[in-house]
């Protein structure tokens, strides 16, 4: 195989190394968005109990 | 001089097919020229074109990981106000039934019933040892805890001037039904 050949196949298993990382954040910047919004419903429930109590 | 001639003429075919071959050897050299050189363009494309694409991932991960980051933040910092508020904050109808069970343990021989029931607000409260210690003082010189609820009935309850009203006196099955007919009765005054 020429160096060249090697060369590439070489970056395109870096490109798709890569992916797989982005892919992992990405799933990770998702989780933390759900997360977000459970702890927003429960705030607002929290404070639609608040100002019915009150 | 006939093989001469034959020499001669074969020599010039020779001759001729050389050059053709020549000819031919060099066109089909110029056409692997110019493959190769497709191909090294082809090639340094196809590198540029990957290169390109592994900065834009690094820079998009990069971008997602300090977004990750921000949001972590923001969730530890609502964990935190969660865990927090829910530490300070008392339920209102916990408060309330502690106040008809205060009420509800009035009258002697429920002593004890009566400080168990402060030692629930006590617990509720987060009272510290130091903080106890100062409401069992009390409890000793004045009777916080004691019959009639002491100290502590001065505080919460209203105060009642003239007649005074007595537990068993008041309509009702239970505490709770008690108390709800004596506010009505002391409201209606």
């Amino acid at each position: 195989m020429e160096e060249k050949d090697k060369r590439i196949e070489q970056l395109q298993a870096d490109v798709g190394l890569l992916r797989g990382k982005v892919g992992k954040v990405e799933g990770e910047k998702e989780g933390l968005l759900e997360c977000m919004k459970g702890f927003q419903e429960v705030s607002e429930r929290a404070l639609w109990k608040t100002r019915n109590i009150n | 001089m006939e093989l001469e001639m034959r020499e001669r003429d074969l020599n010039e075919q020779i001759e001729d097919e050389r050059e053709v071959t020549t000819v031919k050897l060099d066109a089909l050299q110029a056409e692997h020229s110019r493959v190769l050189g497709e191909k090294a363009v082809e090639e340094a494309r196809v590198v540029n074109k990957l290169l390109e694409e592994i900065e834009r991932g690094k820079a998009r991960e990069e971008e997602i990981m300090k977004e990750n980051l921000t949001l972590k933040k923001k969730i530890d910092e609502a964990v935190k106000r969660m865990v927090r508020d829910e530490g300070e904050v008392i339920d209102k109808m916990c408060v309330k039934n502690i106040i008809l069970d205060w009420y509800g343990k009035l009258g002697r021989g429920k002593e004890k019933e009566q400080k168990m029931v402060m030692e629930i607000l006590m617990n509720m409260l987060g009272f510290s040892e130091e903080e106890r210690e100062v409401v069992e003082e009390a409890d000793k010189e004045k009777g916080v805890l004691g019959i009639g609820g002491g100290m502590l009935r001065s505080v919460i309850a209203p105060p009642i001037g003239g007649e005074v009203v007595r537990e068993e006196d008041l309509e009702g099955e239970n505490v709770r039904e008690k108390f709800a007919n004596f506010l009505m009765n002391e409201t209606s005054k």
